[in-house]
């Protein structure tokens, strides 16, 4: 346990931040369902998990970071046989295979999966820092990335395989990839690209072609037709908070979840969506300023990748808000509906915080 | 899994001491290399931080583009996705020919259903819609993971109307608070407009039909007629519209305004009148079952501003199903196609050569029953011999040889220039899409050849569209004066009216001799042609029976018969033109037995409809009866002809 003192390394701003995005979420929540008598309590139970992820945030910060990495290996190796048992026994769900029943419980491995593979890759990374130069090591690296990768996307899970390679990336270019190396796997890369494309699942290429050509399946499309509607009527100050016309009259689906940045941008107008985004991205550059004040290689690895899950998130949910990128199901991390992606949101936080307070101490 | 340890990390080995934080020492916790004190920021956060802040920037700029260029965003927004609402169509008395109704689509947020709430929605639907309850469900159950889905498409508001009353309860109770949740809250029903065509078939050809982009599959676009050639202004508000308008929606009589302007605010008023085009369908319906024809056309045209009053084909198809239709019924004969006129074209010979003087309606011929141009012989169509003749029976008999003297008196030169002039191998300007200009060859042509001005002066060899002919003849009726065809009257932008001015196109011919020719045609009807008198009025008119051009030559007994006339023949206010394709030989072959019956009977109807008073009632019975006479300046017999 960390001494009172000790918390004077805490990352204040970070969790100030980050409670402020969640209340933004409460009050867009309220907004949003508060019309529909179903989902009229959705903000208090928003507010309960709040609540409980702020727990598990200031547990995860009090627990030392660098017990996680005796834990690294096994929850890998625990991870992956989870994936092959999706794929051999996982229960067929609209097309594809993404859940294991346990116990009676459907469960998705690949929602913790993404904590797993940034312990994992940081413990791996930082494990290994000085060999990276040595190509095998490298490659060693991308073939325990690419495990649990083709896994998921044979699941088929385009979206998951996406997020996963995005931390991947971000942790290998962090962890000491070397230039060389870059250019190296980039080249590699182009080559395997037309290989891809021929096994990518009918439903993946349906939801580029409905991206990338909104007319060809009216049914896809009608979710983000209503969002760029309600960003579009936005202008500079909204039309008022709990009087978005799109969001009020449920032209909006999905609106408390997926779709609550478009609610933001229609009712707060563009300073309240910019001002949510600078505090989405004020919230990544601490993580990254933790990730660069790191004691060890491990921390280091370990806050970068929570900066990464979250950065990839924000793009993600608001690139699909604004048709910039598919429609996934990713929500806006701290604002949108959603008991277990928030408090996973705030642990991702809390295993930052546990990094920033046993920072090291610099030499100027 | 390599569990060995691995060569230290060399900053690692001197353990920075922090004297602070005793616990951080311990062997245990040290597992992978620490970074050094003096470590400056690496370039690889300088990486990470460039590729978040580019496609931070991108969101950025999207989310100011889209946020402070709203209208631009709603707007390009609405185009992705709600189809827009097209203008109405109405005829001159203000009957709506073409308008937007709305249909219902029934949609649904299905991962917000638990599994039991699937099954009360679907039965509930199936018992207010009376549809299939397994279909419902089956399409909740394979989309129970999407947002969105499309339970029904295409109610109309009467099957639709169970639904909303009973969404609309559920709504009232809500308001009024403490109302249990129910699944339809999930439920959306949803509205989007589909082009309706009141009067089915009956003027398919002329509002043409609404349809998806033929090339981007998208959208709601015009195909054919109006609706292709207004797309612009139909679909987007005051798209297309040049200049200013040019009257308010007072200046529109009251019956034509009874719909106008429709809410969105962009429509069309016809020159059509839908009694004449109802009288036009009727007619040429009975004339192809009664002459066993394959196809035709009636156009009716007001000669004075070449207004388009009736424009009908058969066969036509119904534009509300134009799916189900034949795809070649779409192209509009009377416009789109071109065929052969055969004698009728004679009107336009002989205009031409009395135009330029070279010949007078009593100047004498001598039909020889044969005639030799360019090495080819050129007979009379029943292959007769007239002997001494006036032009006026020449005319009157349809004689091909007199008609091929007279071209040679008016020379290769003046013969094609009159034919331009009468607007024929150009389009007409009429607003409708697709028309085409029929085919001319003339000299300096590849093919052209002496022997076709002679073949041409009797219209052989040539192609013109139905249209075409007309405005031709209603150039006759109309002093010589070549009126642009049209079919809107008005475009109604909201009360903003832009009505198109009548267009004289050019002076044709001069008004003295468009009056000789009018005389001509009168004794035409009066002496030959019996079938296209109508009682009471004086007939100016002309046949033409065209055999049929193929690759192998003139078909025996396959015709194309058209007769064109107009009345009142003191005061034209009323071109006809009727065309029979292919009439059963056996029944006939001749327009005469055909096409001019029918004009009488079309025509006749008209006349009535159009409160036109007989001859002899407006002019009384001496003037009537000089309506039936040549001029009596012309009556002195001419010999300078052969």
């Amino acid at each position: 346990m960390l001494e009172r003192a000790q918390f004077r390394n805490f990352d204040w701003p970070l969790l100030v931040a980050v409670l402020l995005l969640c209340a933004v979420g409460v009050g867009m929540i309220y907004s949003a369902t508060i019309t529909t008598i179903d989902l009229a309590d959705y903000w208090i139970r928003q507010l309960v998990f709040i609540g409980l992820g702020v727990a598990v945030l200031v547990i995860a910060a009090l627990f030392d970071y660098r017990q996680l990495q005796l834990l690294a290996p096994p929850a890998f190796l625990l991870f992956v046989g989870l994936l092959i048992m999706v794929l051999l026994f996982g229960a067929n769900q609209g097309g594809s295979v993404r859940w294991i029943s346990l116990g009676g419980t459907l469960v998705q491995p690949t929602e913790p999966g993404k904590f797993l593979l940034i312990i994992f890759l940081a413990w791996y990374l930082s494990w290994f820092h000085d060999e990276m130069a040595r190509l095998p090591y490298l490659l060693g690296a991308l073939i325990l990335l690419l495990a649990p990768l083709a896994l998921v996307y044979l699941q088929p899970d385009l979206g998951m395989t996406i997020t996963f390679a995005f931390i991947g990336g971000t942790l290998i270019l962090v962890g000491g990839i070397r230039l060389w190396q870059i250019a190296l796997l980039i080249g590699g890369g182009l080559a395997m690209l037309p290989f891809l494309w021929g096994t990518l699942q009918g439903y993946m290429l349906e939801r580029i072609q409905v991206f990338l050509n909104p007319d060809s399946n009216p049914a896809a499309s009608y979710n983000v037709d209503q969002a760029l509607i309600a960003v579009g009527s936005g202008g500079w100050l909204g039309q008022g908070w709990g009087l978005g016309s799109q969001n009020q009259l449920h032209f909006l689906r999905v609106r408390h979840t997926d779709f609550i940045f478009s609610v933001i941008a229609e009712e707060l107008g563009l300073i309240g969506s910019a001002l949510v985004l600078m505090l989405l991205f004020f919230v990544i550059w601490r993580l990254l300023r933790i990730a660069d004040n790191a004691r060890d290689h491990f921390g280091r690895l370990i806050a970068t990748g929570v900066a990464a899950l979250i950065f990839f998130q924000v793009l993600v949910n608001v690139g699909m808000n604004l048709s910039l990128v598919p429609v996934t199901g990713l929500t806006l991390p701290f604002v949108s509906y959603g008991g277990s992606s928030l408090v996973s949101m705030l642990f991702a936080v809390g295993l930052a915080e546990s990094v920033a307070l046993r920072h090291r101490q610099r030499d100027f | 899994m390599n569990q060995s340890p691995v060569t230290p990390h060399p900053e690692a080995s001197p353990r920075p001491l922090d004297e602070s934080h005793p616990e951080r020492a311990s062997q245990d916790e040290e597992r992978t290399p620490l970074i050094a004190r003096t470590a400056g920021a690496s370039w690889r956060f300088g990486a990470i931080g460039v590729i978040f802040g580019v496609a931070t920037l991108i969101i950025l700029l999207r989310l100011l583009s889209y946020q402070l260029f709203a209208d631009q965003g709603i707007e390009t927004a609405y185009a992705a996705g709600a189809e827009p609402a097209r203008g109405a169509i109405v005829d001159r008395h203000g009957n709506i020919l073409g308008l937007d109704r709305y249909y219902y689509d029934v949609s649904a947020t299905p991962n917000n259903l638990e599994p039991e709430e699937r099954i009360f929605v679907a039965t509930t639907l199936s018992e207010i819609l009376g549809f299939d309850q397994q279909p419902l469900l089956a399409i909740l159950e394979d989309a129970q993971d999407d947002a969105y889905c499309i339970l029904i498409k295409d109610l109309t508001f009467e099957e639709a109307q169970p639904l909303i009353s009973y969404m609309a309860a559920l709504e009232a109770e809500n308001n009024q608070g403490g109302a249990e949740y129910s699944p339809f809250e999930q439920i959306l029903v949803s509205t989007s407009p589909r082009r309706y065509y009141p009067e089915g078939p009956l003027t398919a050809h002329v509002t043409g039909f609404v349809g998806v982009d033929a090339v981007t599959g998208a959208g709601r676009v015009g195909h054919y007629g109006l609706e292709s050639y207004y797309n612009a202004f139909l679909n987007h508000n005051g798209v297309g519209l040049p200049g200013r308008p040019n009257g308010t929606l007072a200046d529109l009589p009251a019956a034509t305004r009874r719909y106008l302007p429709s809410a969105e605010h962009r429509d069309l008023a016809l020159t059509l009148d839908r009694t004449m085009q109802w009288i036009a369908e009727e007619e040429l319906d009975y004339a192809l079952r009664y002459f066993e024809a394959q196809s035709g056309s009636i156009i009716a045209m007001d000669p004075r501003t070449g207004e388009i009053l009736a424009l009908a084909n058969a066969p036509t198809y119904d534009p509300n199903h134009f799916a189900d239709a034949e795809t070649e019924t779409f192209a509009n004969p009377a416009t789109n196609l071109q065929y052969e006129p055969g004698s009728i074209f004679k009107i336009i010979t002989m205009a031409a050569a009395m135009d330029t003087g070279v010949i007078t309606p009593t100047m004498i011929f001598t039909d020889t029953g044969s005639i030799a141009v360019g090495g080819r012989v050129f007979f009379n169509s029943n292959r007769g011999q007239y002997g001494r003749l006036t032009l006026a029976d020449a005319l009157a008999r349809s004689l091909n040889v007199v008609t091929v003297q007279v071209a040679q008196k008016l020379g290769t030169e003046d013969f094609y220039h009159y034919v331009r002039r009468f607007g024929f191998g150009q389009p007409t300007g009429v607003d409708l899409a697709g028309e085409v200009g029929g085919l001319i060859k003339s000299p300096g042509d590849p093919n052209w050849s002496v022997s076709d001005l002679a073949a041409n002066s009797f219209g052989q060899g040539l192609a013109v569209t139905p249209l075409q002919m007309i405005s031709a003849v209603a150039t006759i009726a109309n002093q010589g004066r070549y009126m642009r065809p049209y079919l809107v009257n008005a475009r109604v932008a909201g009360e903003d009216v832009y009505f198109t001015q009548p267009t004289v196109a050019r002076q044709a011919v001069t008004p003295e001799t468009a009056q000789k020719m009018t005389e001509l045609m009168t004794y035409a009807v009066d002496t030959g042609i019996k079938a296209a008198r109508i009682s009471g009025y004086a007939v100016a008119g002309k046949t033409g029976t065209a055999q049929i051009p193929t690759e192998e030559g003139y078909t025996e007994d396959e015709t194309i018969t058209t007769f064109v006339g107009f009345v009142p023949v003191d005061d034209p206010q009323l071109v006809v033109l009727v065309k029979l394709d292919r009439p059963n030989p056996a029944i006939s072959q001749w327009a005469a037995y055909t096409a001019a019956p029918t004009f009488a009977r079309v025509t006749q109807r008209y006349l009535n409809y159009l409160n036109i008073p007989p001859d002899e009632v407006r002019l009384g019975e001496t003037a009537a009866a000089g309506l039936h006479e040549l001029h009596p300046g012309a009556l002195a017999i001419d010999t300078g002809g052969q």
